[in-house]
């Protein structure tokens, strides 16, 4: 426990504090003068473009989230309970999956929903539709779905593994004491990987809240998430970074404050 | 007696493999069954199948006369106790026992008042709010049997829930699980692969081999009348003299390398030649006795407290088994040439399967 606790120490706490002393100062052109001021929050809470951003970002990652881990969930199940041993299969074509890297796949989806991706010639091609789908690319629609498609992967990773801790034997008795499936799957199956679900979650709504390559790449001039912005803080002209700083610390209570929410409502959902 | 249970025609097929040849079998209501076998005999796979939890690839399973096989086994009126409990670990004993009933739609205070019925019937007063985790392993498979038991299934199905515990609680629960059955005058089809538990707790007893049900009889029927060679090995210990047999002199007898052997009493028609197998139990086998007679050199000599088992050499591929009470065998040494006996009808004449 103690080296772990001396990594987090030095390359989280640190920097997070340094971060949070950084929120209190003040920029003046490119120089940072120490200070305590409050002006940076005042600056977030008052701005409606933050305001914007914020909600905007929420949407995202909890549209994101909503995909991704029902998704998630069923892939973990197949490979677990279906597949069985040959789940560790699937398991390494996931990761090998993830050896592709970030941009590449964000470039793929690109390919994918572009005016003349795939989706839209194979759409096209199959009469479903005549013109293509302009929402398809540079929009909320898009980052949405290339973000779930980046998370996917990360998501099915806690999943399966708590599943592999839950023994056949427990739905077999759930169903044997009169369960069906799905009651079996809310009241047994759940609840046993609540941990899993939780880091899913985590991974899904996090990482997608603070994603701002995905949107530039494929979204579109309303497609900004408050990453974007916050990253703006921090480079080339213009940067501010007391005023990023603060906004990151606002971020981090914010989806902290969603993710506690969504963990109460899971738990109400399953409560027996 | 009524039919609780029916297979009729059963097989399963795993791929290629067959788990299970064409079984038939009853179990009356109300009785104790349990089916004995080795692991991979197909006992549990038949119990599976009664439960719901496979599909037989032939044959049909009836409960009470309603025909099931087709029915999930949240529909069918069987609870099954799991080998290793299954206890939900994220409820309580008292929300794992009440599961079923909650399940079931029944009201609340009906399901508590069932749920102390229950543990009171374990002997688990006051151990309503416990974890599952806080529970020893004989605890926790009498919450399982509990939680099995609370919605009053026709048949219960236990798969092994013994086997996990050690030997002084095993016996103690074997007493305890019987017990529970007689008082409720529930039917129970136990699996598993100790022969004493089959021994000690059942009414019936099932005993399977690759796929089949070679015997089936009350625990007497199956020690004393083995139908197989295989059957009279795996109850209990038993000694065997192959040989052919001799039918002149009106008196049928086998004759092995070690001499020649009365044959009891059979339905069996004999002829001479044909090779058969004599299977004599170690405990009717006397010191000096009466009836047959061998002579065997004592190669062994095995103290087990109650009892002692001497093995004795008839000929240089024969050990022949005796047991009896200590005293029986005082003053007996490795070494020393023994003359053996046994009631004639305490044999069994057996076909030679080969085993």
């Amino acid at each position: 426990m103690l080296p772990a606790g001396i990594f987090y120490v030095v390359f989280f706490a640190i920097p997070m504090l340094c971060l949070l002393g950084l929120s209190f100062w003040r920029a003046k052109g490119f120089e940072l003068i120490p200070d305590f001021t409050l002006e940076n929050y005042h600056k977030i809470f008052t701005s409606p473009l933050y305001r914007a951003l914020m909600l905007r970002t929420i949407g995202v990652a909890f549209a994101t989230a909503l995909i991704v881990v029902p998704i998630a969930f069923a892939i973990a199940y197949i490979m677990r309970f279906v597949f069985e041993r040959r789940g560790q299969l699937i398991l390494q074509i996931i990761l090998l999956s993830l050896f592709s890297g970030y941009l590449v796949r964000i470039y793929a989806w690109r390919t994918i929903l572009g005016k003349q991706g795939l989706l839209n010639s194979t759409l096209q091609w199959l009469g479903i539709i005549e013109e293509p789908l302009e929402f398809l690319i540079y929009s909320n629609i898009a980052v949405v779905i290339t973000l779930s498609g980046l998370l996917l992967p990360l998501a099915v990773l806690p999943l399966y593994s708590a599943m592999l801790n839950v023994s056949r034997d427990y739905i077999e008795a759930a169903r044997d004491l009169g369960a069906g499936k799905l009651h079996t799957l809310r009241t047994v199956l759940v609840p046993m990987v609540i941990p899993g679900l939780r880091t899913a979650f985590a991974f899904a709504f996090l990482l997608s809240a603070g994603d701002f390559v995905t949107p530039a790449l494929v979204g579109g001039s309303q497609s900004m998430l408050i990453g974007n912005i916050i990253a703006d803080q921090f480079r080339g002209i213009g940067s501010n970074w007391p005023l990023g700083a603060g906004m990151a610390f606002v971020v981090v209570a914010v989806m902290l404050l969603a993710y506690l929410s969504v963990m109460r409502l899971i738990r109400w959902a399953t409560r027996w | 007696m009524t039919t609780a249970v029916e297979i009729i025609g059963v097989r399963k097929l795993f791929g290629a493999t067959t788990a299970l040849e064409r079984v038939d079998f009853e179990v009356g209501a109300g009785e104790f069954v349990s089916l004995l076998g080795a692991s991979g005999c197909g006992k549990s796979t038949l119990l599976r199948i009664i439960a719901g939890f496979e599909s037989p690839s032939e044959g049909r399973v009836r409960i009470h006369g309603e025909d099931v096989t087709r029915l999930p086994p949240e529909r069918r009126p069987t609870n099954l106790v799991f080998q290793r409990g299954a206890l939900f670990p994220h409820m309580t004993v008292r929300e794992n026992v009440g599961y079923g009933l909650k399940v079931k739609g029944w009201a609340r205070t009906r399901i508590d008042a069932r749920v102390e019925e229950m543990l009171a019937l374990v002997r688990l007063e006051g151990f309503g709010d416990r974890e599952p985790g806080q529970l020893s392993g004989g605890q926790a498979q009498r919450v399982a049997l509990a939680r099995a038991l609370a919605s009053e299934p026709q048949v219960l199905l236990l798969d092994e829930p013994l086997s996990a515990l050690d030997l002084k609680l095993r016996q103690q629960m074997q007493l305890e699980l019987r017990a529970i059955q007689k008082r409720l005058g529930a039917t129970f089809v136990f699996v598993t692969h100790d022969q004493t538990e089959a021994l000690v707790m059942s009414d019936r007893i099932a005993i399977m081999n690759n796929g089949r049900i070679v015997q089936h009889g009350t625990p007497r029927e199956i020690y004393r009348r083995p139908n197989s060679v295989f059957v009279s090995n795996f109850i209990g210990a038993t000694n065997l003299l192959r040989g052919t047999v001799d039918t002149r002199n009106g008196q049928a007898s086998l004759q092995t390398g070690s001499g020649s052997y009365v044959i009891p009493a059979t339905e069996m028609h004999l002829e001479s030649g044909q090779r058969m197998v004599l299977s004599i139990r170690p405990e009717a086998v006397r010191l000096q006795g009466e009836g047959a007679r061998v002579n065997g050199l004592v190669t062994e000599i095995i103290y087990q407290g109650n009892n002692v088992r001497v093995g004795t050499r008839l000929d240089p591929d024969t050990i022949f088994w005796a047991e009896g009470r200590d005293d029986e065998f005082d003053g007996i040494a490795v070494g020393d040439t023994v003359a053996l006996g046994w009631a004639e009808d305490a044999a069994t004449i057996l076909e030679d399967d080969g085993t």
